[in-house]
């Protein structure tokens, strides 16, 4: 029967406008799932779906997502998951896991992705639920899943390729013993706190009894029994408690600088012989309540600063993690590849390096043609062409092309390695700060000794207890503790702060450095740039051609080289099929797309099709190439010259609000690059950068930096490799993310964030916190000259100095943590 | 106030009894990962929605 007419419709189920997995916003032409209401942004998002619903666990994750309210992440296509295979070798097993229990072992791995508790929870279960693994323990704040597994079951490799593919990249967690290490000295140090804090707060409630009983009095037996039961407990805390601050102070001495822990030392070793002196004479003060709450508050303040430290030290390390640990062995060309670990590979040896892998050694190709990614080391935005004897070097990467190489200089051989190596000489000259601080340290130090011994022997006529009294009281009030807590405090509060908006500082001293920064250099490719090409204009010499635009896209989405992403990205690709696609490295692509005969390429790749641009056109696109420092990528269909795209690496959005905020800052800011000098001048002229220098080599740069570290401090800002000998010799060296490992270890300050903004904000962030720092010290020398003086005048007891004294410690940390 | 001999002792026991609990947790590494465990009490014990996910891969 038919519908009347006057029914309303239905209204249509509404299709949901954001990805299921990811929650971003769908494109125009969604990847569906096999529900109607299953859209995704993109294949990867779409694959980390399914998976989660094949292992049943995509209910919860979504909910508790929901209920925490955290948000989606796009997961990026994973394009290889054989490299995981690599989890099963035993060269993996020997070099990363540690034997566990009952013959068990432990692995550990960073992860890639993690940004909420919802991971957690799916990463988590998807690893108990690989038959072999045992146990799962994610990490949040540092991004490390512990997996303890049976060996026999090899449940890596499988673990890595599911991990992967939900968008958790795994990579094995090298420096795993120096991290044992590090995490054996915080046991310890924690234990050190645990019994200085049990064996000092049952100390204060004897002194309590004590001082109550001088007011009240108190039967001498049981003075006794609380004076003894404090000098018993006293002994962990001396003799185990406050070692380090023992074998601080007799190093320094031996090496002839007086430094903060001596006084420290002093203090409790004269508190603690002339306690017990009192103890068995049966006269005088003791102190063992002062001493042990000294060491306490002092131990307490060593693991403050440590966890900071140790905070920075583990992000640099999982940035570590992303570089590949294998390559492909070949015995003969042609043969089959058989992947190793990196380290086995030796000069001479054959290696296959397939399109999209870095390349692992410095070496000569032997077999196959290709487009090398050299940015690393030459920062040139475009890739070279390599082929058979031709050098390649270890770090570049493979776009387009299988290659065979033939290795000649592998690890630390490698030019690489020798630019690193730079990179740490650079680095070790750069202490003359520390030697400063350490230089006032001592000054104060010996005040502080002639101080105390003045005050004894002013107040030595009035008897031996009440000298002593007054120069204990001395030598613990004006415990540079706050002095000694307030820059290490304010600073490794800034780091965390900065640290949770994605900017990581390696210490103390960058962060002063960073703060007085007055001159920046800065990297062009990748830091003020997008460090990829993208068409930014179309000319088109036939008003038709724009609908010839989408065969040429959907023929550039076959190939991976840069400039084919960058079209195929810019016009949405016809839905045709291509058949007959051929790349010829160097010139262009040619494809049959439908019923079309597409071309695409550079003049002389036209040439040889019989194509050629007439004189005006030639001319409008090499003014057009000139002014916006770009190339032009010929376009023709079925034999008629269509029009060209202008490709150039595009200005990253942020960087010209960001250089004119540097500049109203004071910072004065010079562009360097290793990139050709037209692309360099444009982006100069653009982001009004008075000063630049193009085509400049990793060594010429560091000599660039290193001359002008004149009077003015001189920051660095780089992402490559080609940075890294200037990242470290310069005063302040800042990598970029998106970077190598080598500049992230060059540096001294990385953002984890894309674009020019983060450096902005750490550097405000460091001036901040130096101005914290100032505050800071003067209000503990402020207060420690008010309590000395109040000390040295018999004023105030010892008792009362170990509680003053913290005080103003507490005081510089409330202070350090105000916005 | 006698019992004072009794007490003070055995408060030094107690005291020592705490700490060595509190050394073992930190040797088991109870105090290394302060930051994850208190995500941890979020999540429910979700059963696996199919019969045959959850089962162990080989």
């Amino acid at each position: 029967m038919e519908a009347p007419e006057n029914v309303c419709p239905l209204p249509e189920a509404k299709a949901p406008e954001q990805c299921v997995h990811c929650g971003l916003p769908l494109p125009d032409k969604p990847i569906l799932g096999k529900k109607p209401e299953e859209q995704f942004c993109c294949r990867g998002c779409s694959m980390a779906y399914s998976i989660l619903q094949d292992t049943g666990l995509g209910r919860g994750y979504y909910a508790l997502r929901e209920r925490l309210g955290e948000s989606g992440q796009r997961v990026e296509e994973v394009g290889d998951l054989g490299g995981y295979a690599f989890f099963s070798d035993p060269s993996f097993e020997e070099r990363y896991t540690e034997p566990a229990e009952e013959g068990l072992r432990q692995v550990d791995f960073y992860l890639e992705g993690i940004h909420c508790a919802a991971c957690v929870w799916v990463v988590e279960r998807l690893a108990l639920q690989i038959g072999g693994i045992r146990d799962a323990q994610l990490n949040l704040s540092e991004n490390r899943l512990r997996i303890t597994y049976e060996p026999k079951s090899g449940p890596l490799e499988t673990l890595g390729r599911r991990l992967a593919s939900v968008g958790y990249a795994p990579h094995p967690a090298r420096g795993a013993r120096e991290e044992e290490i590090a995490r054996k000295e915080r046991h310890r140090l924690l234990i050190r706190i645990g019994v200085a804090a049990a064996c000092g707060g049952n100390i204060m409630l004897f002194s309590s009894a004590l001082y109550a009983g001088e007011y009240q009095g108190i039967e001498s037996r049981f003075a006794n029994l609380f004076t003894w039961a404090s000098l018993g407990l006293s002994l962990p805390v001396v003799f185990y408690s406050a070692t380090p601050f023992f074998r601080s102070a007799i190093g320094g001495l031996r090496a002839g600088s007086l430094h903060m822990d001596v006084p420290i030392a002093l203090g409790i070793v004269v508190a603690f012989l002339s306690s017990c002196w009192n103890v068995f004479t049966g006269t005088g003060h003791v102190w063992f309540d002062t001493l042990s709450m000294l060491v306490f508050l002092l131990l307490i303040g060593r693991l403050l600063l440590e966890t900071g430290k140790r905070r920075a030290a583990l992000a640099a390390r999982s940035l570590f993690a992303l570089v590949p640990q294998t390559a492909f062995m070949l015995q003969e060309i042609g043969g089959q590849p058989r992947r190793v670990s990196i380290e086995t590979v030796a000069e001479g040896d054959l290696l296959f390096v397939p399109p999209g892998d870095c390349i692992p050694v410095d070496g000569i190709v032997e077999d196959g043609r290709s487009h090398v990614d050299e940015s690393l080391l030459t920062g040139e935005s475009a890739p070279a062409s390599r082929g058979a004897g031709q050098e390649v070097w270890a770090g570049t990467s493979v776009v387009d092309g299988a290659l065979t190489i033939r290795a000649r200089a592998t690890g630390d051989d490698t030019r690489l390695a020798r630019l690193s190596r730079l990179v740490e000489d650079a680095a070790r000259r750069r202490a003359p700060i520390v030697a400063t601080a350490d230089r006032i340290a001592a000054y104060f130090v010996a005040v502080v000794l002639g101080a105390a011994s003045l005050t004894f022997i002013y107040w030595w006529s009035a008897g031996f207890d009440v000298a002593l009294s007054n120069a204990i009281a001395l030598l613990v009030v004006s415990c540079p503790c706050a002095l000694g807590l307030a820059t290490p405090f304010a600073l490794s509060v800034a780091m965390g702060r900065g640290a949770r908006g994605g900017i990581l500082i390696k210490g103390g001293e960058a962060i002063e450095r960073l703060a007085r920064v007055r001159r920046l250099f800065l990297d062009k490719t990748g830091t003020l740039t997008e460090g990829r090409p993208r068409v930014i204009e179309t000319t088109l010499f036939d008003e038709n051609a724009e609908f010839h635009l989408p065969l040429i896209s959907a023929a550039e989405q076959r190939s991976s080289h840069p400039v084919a992403r960058a079209i195929a990205a810019y016009v949405p690709p016809a839905a045709a099929k291509v058949e007959d696609f051929h790349q010829e490295p160097g010139r262009g692509i040619r494809a049959r797309v439908g019923a079309h005969e597409v071309l695409a390429g550079n003049a002389a790749w036209l040439a040889e099709h019989n194509l050629a641009t007439t004189d005006a056109q030639h001319a409008a696109l090499a003014i057009r190439e000139t002014e916006c420092a770009a190339a032009s990528i010929l376009l023709a269909v079925d034999g008629k010259l269509l029009g060209a795209f202008l490709i150039a690496d595009g200005i990253r959005s942020d960087a010209r609000e960001t250089t004119a905020a540097m500049r109203a800052r004071g910072l004065e800011l010079e562009l360097l690059s290793g990139d050709a000098e037209a692309p360099v001048r444009a982006v100069a002229a653009e982001l009004e950068i008075p000063r630049w220098h193009a085509s400049v080599s990793p060594e010429q740069k560091r000599v660039l930096v290193a001359d002008a570290s004149g009077e003015k401090l001189v920051g660095m800002v780089g992402d490559g490799l080609n940075d890294t000998a200037a990242l470290a010799a310069a005063g302040v060296g800042i990598a970029v993310h998106g970077g190598s490992e080598a500049a992230f270890e060059a540096a001294d300050v990385a953002t984890a964030r894309a674009g020019l903004a983060p450096v902005l904000e750490a550097i405000t962030l460091a001036r901040k916190a130096m101005g914290r720092v100032r505050l800071n010290l003067g209000f503990s020398l402020f207060y420690n000259l008010i309590t000395g003086t109040l000390a040295a005048t018999g004023h105030i007891t010892p008792l009362w100095a170990a509680v003053l004294m913290p005080i103003s410690s507490l005081a510089v940390i409330g202070l350090s943590f105000k916005k | 106030m006698d019992v004072l001999y009794l007490l003070v002792p055995l408060a030094l026991l107690f005291a020592g009894g705490a700490l060595w609990v509190f050394i073992v947790s930190v040797k088991r590494g109870q105090f290394d990962d302060l930051d994850t465990p208190a995500v941890r009490i979020l999540f429910d014990d979700v059963e696996p929605e199919s019969d045959d996910a959850g089962k162990k891969e080989e």
